[in-house]
């Protein structure tokens, strides 16, 4: 390392004009935020209905919070690689306005890392506007498996898991737990047909059986009993699980407990798969949501650590690499070196075929973290973290330079 | 149940007989889970007594003057004294928020802990039990603290900025800090106090430290066919007393390293148990006991022959060792 940062109050009075004078010379390395002040995802989508109506319950639930934990967290960071970070977010009022905002803030800062936490059809957007420029956008909390796949791009990064993650830890705690036979009940969203088609393939590459596939819509319409009665939906099927595709989450509140035959549910309610939640008490994640809390006052939630995670690969790949330039840290962060401890247990690292964080899922239940994906005993040739989403072979993204291969 | 392995356990008490010095001694075990220290003959590896402590006890450190023993409560954000000639728990030192790992200078006078929640190291004066200094920003989630063998400085490792820091206790101030592997954990002095050797979990190796132009001059990586990389998670290291042999418990690997400090080479393998990490060594040498995290037992290796003879449940999430003997 090149600058070395002393900080003993008691050396000499040059020295300490040294580093003062040194702090100084820091150079500022300032992150965009971009995000969205109309989205669906936080003014409606699994907030509570209570809450809808509720002015004291209502918390802002967008990862910003977790970017600036990060910020906190990655300081010392900065002291050893002589530079300052700092974190300028914008919010826009609509999709179309993330680009020009990309734009201004990069004129205005020289910022060319870019979390940004939007949609995933938002997502593309911007990345298709910046292509072939010297950015870096890491995707917070865009799901979309798409982005990973055919709509990737070279210079968005993802530390939010893909539908198809998060379906896969599904599917490999149903089996874990010899619940093969399946009830796969399906919202009326396009998303609630995305999760279902990424657990039809986790259930086809684990072995899960689904017994039947049905859709549910949220209403009191006698005339629809047979899809919005819970007794009607649950009967007249074979399963030991009912996995639940429902973004808006607020019909998934009312499938436990409520199935005709007894059974385990999954998905959007019941047992939960998530990047992060609470109630984690190894690897160091109760020291991170306890700064989290301090810092937030509310609980640390999966794109919360989506985002703070973002900002410490940043920090890391700068102080490892003692570069701020963009190639060099793109380089390191999908380079096998890179190693990032993000409190959910073993090294991070990113997919060089897709950039894509891999990383454990939790499987949590209102209170408490039942398992971590992947279980005991799937395993992978390379890296067990790699059962949890689309493989090397399986990917469909090609704009990734040929990675090398693992020795 | 087959007879055979009735008999199993018995003919191996009698090997254990052998293996210990006749003076006989103490095994020290503090399980984070029940909230104990328990402790054990090393004879016959039966649990002697059990003592209840504060909230989630961590680390364990004998008195240098040998009469007593300091045990890390982190949730009762304390330091708890055990009277080892009555088993009985006789004061508290306050430490500031949850103590994890701390150490003791070699003349006694002073303790310096890390407090994982506040990225502080607390300097104690252990004859007064009262903070002498916090000093603060040492690094995020402190965790190894190791006195130099001259007492002069103190290394602190914190997991999650990749860092060492080294501190002046006497002067309560930091006077670098030097970047290592991922997730440092622990620490130990070459007895000559020319190399600080430290674990690095997530990277799964050892950086060397030299105590002189405070560098990494060398990084010992551990691969054994078999392992696979992500699970070989360093967390504890001990050294022999003539400095020969360094012994490096492996996490979730299952095995414990045993590295030939002159040559940097491992040379052994041995296996323990499941997320093995506290260890400590008989004064001889001649026995080396790791605490198993997630099979809430002890492994008790001879170092010999390399080969563990014998496992002990002790409790719940045993954390730390130490022997007495």
């Amino acid at each position: 390392m090149t600058v070395a940062i002393r900080r003993a109050a008691g050396l000499m009075a040059a020295l300490l004009l040294c580093s003062a004078a040194a702090a100084e010379e820091r150079s500022a390395f300032t992150f965009g935020y971009l995000d969205l002040a109309d989205d669906i995802r936080y003014t409606r989508w699994g907030v509570h209905p209570v809450d809808i109506r509720s002015e004291t319950n209502r918390v802002d639930l967008r990862p910003m919070a977790g970017a600036e934990l990060g910020l906190a967290d990655i300081r010392a960071f900065g002291r050893r690689a002589g530079v300052q970070f700092t974190l300028r977010a914008e919010r826009v009022t609509d999709a179309d306005s993330l680009p020009a905002a990309l734009e201004a803030i990069r004129a205005e800062t020289g910022a060319f890392v870019f979390l940004i936490d939007a949609p995933g059809a938002a997502l593309r957007d911007v990345a298709a506007a910046t292509l072939n420029q010297d950015v870096i956008l890491i995707n917070v909390s865009a799901v979309d498996d798409r982005l990973r796949g055919e709509a990737c791009a070279a210079h968005l990064l993802h530390t939010a898991p893909s539908r198809q993650m998060l379906a896969d830890a599904a599917a490999q705690y149903l089996i874990a737990r010899n619940w093969n036979e399946v009830l796969v009940l399906q919202g009326p969203l396009e998303e609630d047909a995305r999760t279902v088609e990424a657990f039809r393939h986790a259930a086809s590459t684990y072995g899960l059986k689904i017994d039947e596939e049905r859709t549910f819509v949220l209403s009191n319409d006698p005339r629809m009993r047979d899809r919005n009665d819970l007794d009607l939906l649950t009967g007249r099927a074979d399963y030991e699980a009912v996995f639940v595709a429902d973004i808006d989450r607020e019909f998934a509140r009312s499938v436990p407990y409520s199935t005709q035959d007894p059974a385990a549910v999954i998905g959007a309610a019941g047992l939960r798969p998530t990047p992060w939640h609470w109630s984690y008490l190894r690897h160091g994640a109760p020291q991170v949501h306890g700064r989290f809390e301090r810092q937030t006052g509310r609980r640390m939630e999966g794109t919360d650590w989506a985002a703070w995670v973002a900002i410490r690969a940043i920090g890391e790949a700068i102080v490892r690499t003692a570069s701020t330039a963009p190639p060099d840290l793109r380089t390191y962060l999908l380079g096998p070196d890179f190693r990032l401890d993000g409190a959910k247990g073993p090294a991070l690292s990113f997919r060089p075929w897709n950039g894509q964080l891999r990383q454990p899922i939790m499987l949590a239940t209102e209170d408490w973290v039942t398992a971590l994906a992947p279980l005991a005993g799937f395993v992978h040739q390379t890296n067990d973290l790699d059962t949890l989403g689309r493989d090397r072979r399986t990917s469909d993204c090609r704009q990734f330079a040929a990675p090398e291969q693992p020795s | 149940m087959p007879r055979s392995f009735l008999t199993g356990p018995t003919a191996l008490t009698v090997a254990l007989g052998l293996m210990f010095p006749a003076h006989g001694g103490e095994i020290y075990v503090s399980n984070e889970g029940n909230d104990t220290v328990v402790v054990l003959d090393s004879e016959t590896l039966d649990i002697e007594h059990v003592i209840e402590t504060g909230g989630r006890p961590r680390d364990l450190r004998f008195s240098p003057d040998g009469s007593k023993l300091f045990i890390a409560a982190s949730e009762a954000d304390r330091i708890e004294v055990l009277d080892l000639e009555t088993k009985t728990i006789t004061g508290y030192i306050e430490t500031g928020d949850d103590p994890e790992i701390f150490d003791i200078d070699p003349t006694g006078e002073i303790l310096v802990v890390s407090n994982e929640d506040d990225a502080e190291a607390t300097v104690i004066d252990i004859a007064s039990g009262t903070i002498r200094t916090v000093i603060e920003d040492v690094g995020i989630e402190p965790e190894g603290v190791t006195f130099a063998p001259d007492g002069k400085r103190v290394f602190v490792t914190a997991e999650a900025t990749n860092t060492i820091a080294v501190i002046d206790p006497w002067e309560g101030v930091i006077l670098d800090d030097i970047l290592v592997g991922n997730r440092p954990r622990r620490g130990a002095f070459t007895p000559d106090g020319r190399e600080y050797w430290v674990t690095n979990e997530l990277s799964g190796t050892v950086s060397i430290i030299d105590t002189e132009t405070l560098q990494v001059t060398e990084t010992i990586r551990f691969e054994k066919r078999g392992l696979r990389e992500a699970d070989i998670t360093p967390v504890d290291l001990v050294m022999t007393q003539d400095g020969k042999t360094a012994f490096v418990t492996l996490g979730r690997a299952w095995h414990v390293a045993r590295v030939d400090v002159a040559s940097r080479t491992v040379e052994a393998y041995i296996l323990a148990g499941s997320r093995v990490w506290g260890a400590a060594l008989t004064s001889d040498d001649s026995t080396l006991i790791v605490t198993n995290g997630a099979s809430d037992d002890i492994s008790v290796i001879d170092t010999e022959a390399n080969r563990a003879t014998r496992s002990v449940a002790v409790g719940r999430t045993p954390h730390t060792v130490r022997i007495r003997d």
